[in-house]
């Protein structure tokens, strides 16, 4: 379900809900996980069912907690509730960023 | 966020349109319109259309989209808009409120009757579109796409408090719910507030939104979109100005720095349009009342100083005391809302008026930025409303006779406010053929309101005879038209105005016009008043009122004397005795004193046993189970805690010269008349 640490790029993935009520455990996960990133962190949200307010939070903390690293944040394969949030938010330059650069 | 509940907004928002709408054709009226007051029609017309359309009011939407076909026609130049065509849609725009009106469903009766005066102005306007191609002319009944109907753009800014997560609500679905109501053109994540990775509590929230929403929806409607976060969140909703669409289009290149730069152009936004806030009028009537408690405790607070002796104290309470002083006055002030917007809706009247009566005349308004109370704006309306139509349909002359007379056929009506020795003073003055003195004699003494005594108004100066109109029963309807002057309905001008502690003078020169000046106070809510006592009761009489204080001699107490008159300096003064009037038990003390009262231009005196000196009071109304008890105007309460009644002088008055006048009557008292005129 949750972080899974990948090679010198670290690749994380969630997994089901991203929401108020698993927030506490998926942001101590993913900003511990963050914290150790030194190269470009991408999440993969193609298994996320339900994202909202709380879960977008941690992914705009997420960001910032990497650029304090001096590194890029790229949300990948985003599902279509993830999709659907990020567009109403206007973070879809979060997707595929590294990608475009 | 029932339907339903919008609709009062609706018609509340409806009406504001209007009345830009009535703004922008009167003055297309005079001057050949530009494209902006032209747009501000069509806009008005458009967006009542599109919200009503919203709530499914088809009469509304199918007489409107009329209205916008001619006025499309005419932005686009293919119609003209000339004076007749201004004429009629004035009518349409009325049509509109009418029907606007009635949506509040209290008048059945009335829908039939619109229908009819609805289908002949549209035969009206129908002239217009189909000289310009016919296509107006289909109605249309559509639900509109508020999208489409959009006609004003919102920004709003929402921060989202703490806790609103752990209460169970979602921001993002409310965000999802504006989407709803119209096009969310543009929107920033407000993350600045995110904390270090160390202080990150999931479970808070700390994001905000700021959205600009293009919609038909009113202020309200959008509100209510947050209605079950309110408690969570702060939330600034503002008409969004067009010019600054402009500035906060371009984005930047990187996507963190647009968010940024969104952020900042929001803030400087915000910071810029915060400046002014609606707050509800309930909230501020219960500030002013908290400082009128703490006026009144801080009184008590300086006499128990005072009491204890301690210097300390003593210089304490005095600071303290001038600190409520600057607050009370600090909250009064935000009650004070500008005249301008009540001056505004008089140009239709008198354009209406004028037009009725086949005169030509010009409104001129000045010191619209002259602020008063705002209970006061409310209440001042309709005696306003009286002088200006009594100037319009007896001051100012017709066009011919104006001209014979060497005046500009054009007859001017001027609208002053200003503010003067802690009142304000409002003017409405016209270039007329002012009062006839005569002509006023001769009525006053048909009616009776002044008699030989008088050497039959010989003796009276100017300012006395105008003041005559002023008097109750000095004209009635019937003899209008055969009184040049004015004074139908003018006792109730004047009534009106004294209830709210006011005054109206007039000044007039026969042949060049007439001028009324309506003098209020700054506020209702605080007085210098002059404390006063009967038995163990105090009465506050308003200071300014009064005259002087004079004790009431042995020939006026002696038991069977002549009641009710005094002799001052050689002069009869009626009085009244106050414990006479509101029945305070015991018999009268060993000295008695008059307070002289002038009041409506009139003398006469209270009889009181105890004079008590001047001090500040906070008037509280009396609740609704005595408000029907004359004389008394409100209460207070006294540093000491002891209640004080104020006394309603206009009120007493009145009460006691009706007694007089019927007194004297049958007592055939030449001079009382002469004393009471």
């Amino acid at each position: 379900m949750a972080a899974q640490a990948a090679d010198a790029d670290m690749e994380l993935s969630v997994q089901g809900e991203m929401t108020i009520y698993r927030a506490g455990e998926l942001a101590a996960e993913l900003l511990a996980a963050a914290c150790r990133a030194t190269a470009a962190v991408r999440i993969d949200l193609s298994e996320v069912t339900e994202l909202d307010t709380a879960g977008l939070q941690i992914l705009l903390m997420l960001r910032r907690a990497v650029a304090a690293r001096g590194v890029h944040l790229e949300l990948v394969r985003p599902s279509a509730c993830v999709q659907e949030v990020l567009e109403l938010c206007r973070q879809q330059p979060l997707i595929g960023e590294a990608a475009r650069a | 966020m029932n339907i339903d509940a919008a609709v009062p907004t609706f018609i509340a928002e409806s009406r504001e349109l209007l009345r830009e709408m009535e703004a922008a054709l009167l003055a297309c009226e005079h001057t050949t319109a530009d494209a902006d007051v032209i747009n501000a029609i069509f806009r008005a017309a458009h967006t009542i259309k599109g919200s009503a359309g919203l709530f499914g009011f088809a009469g509304v939407v199918d007489f409107t989209h009329v209205v916008e076909g001619v006025l499309d026609r005419v932005r686009a130049g293919s119609v003209l808009l000339d004076a007749g065509l201004v004429a009629v849609l004035l009518e349409c725009r009325d049509h509109i409120e009418a029907l606007v009106t009635l949506l509040d469903g209290s008048d059945v009766e009335g829908s039939a009757q619109l229908e009819v005066s609805g289908a002949q102005l549209l035969q009206g306007l129908r002239a217009y579109s189909d000289a310009a191609g016919g296509a107006g002319s289909v109605p249309l009944m559509a639900v509109a796409d508020p999208a489409q109907s959009s006609a004003r753009r919102w920004d709003i800014a929402v921060r989202f408090h703490a806790d609103v997560l752990r209460n169970g609500m979602d921001p993002l679905s409310f965000i999802r719910y504006l989407g709803t109501l119209g096009t969310i053109t543009a929107l920033a994540v407000l993350d600045a507030d995110l904390p270090e990775v160390g202080n990150f509590d999931a479970e808070s929230c700390y994001l905000g939104f700021r959205i600009e929403l293009e919609s038909a929806a009113g202020e309200e409607r959008i509100a209510a979109a947050f209605e079950f976060v309110r408690e969570d969140c702060t939330l600034h909703i503002t008409p969004h100005a067009i010019a600054e669409q402009a500035v906060a289009a371009p984005a930047s290149c990187t996507p963190q720095g647009a968010t940024l730069q969104r952020e900042t152009t929001a803030s400087k936004k915000a910071h810029t349009l915060d400046r002014s806030l609606r707050v509800d009028g309930d909230k501020l009537d219960g500030l002013i009342d908290r400082i009128g408690e703490l006026v009144t405790a801080g009184a008590t607070m300086s006499i128990a100083a005072r009491k204890a002796g301690s210097l300390e104290l003593n210089e304490n309470a005095l600071r303290l005391g001038r600190l409520v002083e600057e607050v009370r006055d600090l909250a009064l002030k935000l009650r004070m809302v500008q005249i301008g917007p009540t001056f505004a809706r008089f140009q239709r009247v008198v354009r209406d008026v004028a037009r009725e009566l086949g005169k030509d005349i010009r409104l001129e308004v000045s010191g619209h930025e002259t602020e008063l109370d705002r209970t006061l704006i409310e209440s001042v309306a309709d005696p306003l409303m009286h002088l200006v139509r009594n100037a319009i349909d007896h001051g100012i002359e017709t066009a011919e006779v104006r001209c014979s007379a060497g005046k500009d056929a054009q007859g001017v009506l001027r609208l002053n406010a200003y503010h003067d020795a802690g009142s304000v003073v409002i003017e409405v003055s016209d270039d007329g053929s002012g009062l006839s003195r005569e002509r006023i004699l001769a009525k006053a003494l048909q009616r009776g309101l002044i008699g030989a005594g008088d050497g039959n108004g010989a003796t009276l100066s100017d300012a006395e005879v105008h003041a005559l109109i002023f008097e109750p029963g000095f004209s009635t309807a019937d003899q209008v038209t055969n009184l040049s002057g004015r004074g139908v309905g003018m006792d109730v001008v004047k009534r009106n105005i004294m209830a709210l502690r006011g005054s109206v003078e007039l000044d007039s020169a026969a042949g060049r016009g007439t001028v009324v000046r309506i003098r209020l106070p700054l506020t209702l809510a605080i007085i210098d008043g002059f404390l006063v006592g009967v038995g163990g009761a105090a009465f506050v009489i308003p200071l300014e009122l009064v005259e002087e204080c004079v004790e009431l001699g042995e020939a006026e107490r002696a038991p069977g004397s002549m009641q009710g008159y005094a002799n001052l300096r050689g002069a009869v003064l009626p009085f009244i005795r106050l414990r006479e009037l509101f029945a305070v038990r015991g018999g009268a003390a060993r000295r008695e004193s008059i307070v002289v009262i002038r009041c409506a231009g009139k003398r006469f005196g209270i009889v009181v046993d105890d004079l008590l000196g001047e001090l500040q009071v906070v008037i509280k109304p009396l609740s609704r189970l005595f408000s029907r008890i004359r004389g008394v105007g409100g209460s207070t309460i006294l540093g000491t805690g002891q209640l004080a009644l104020v006394l309603d002088v206009p009120g007493i008055l009145e009460q006691c010269l009706g007694a007089r006048v019927a007194a004297s009557h049958s007592t055939a008292s030449q001079g009382t008349v002469s004393v009471i005129k």
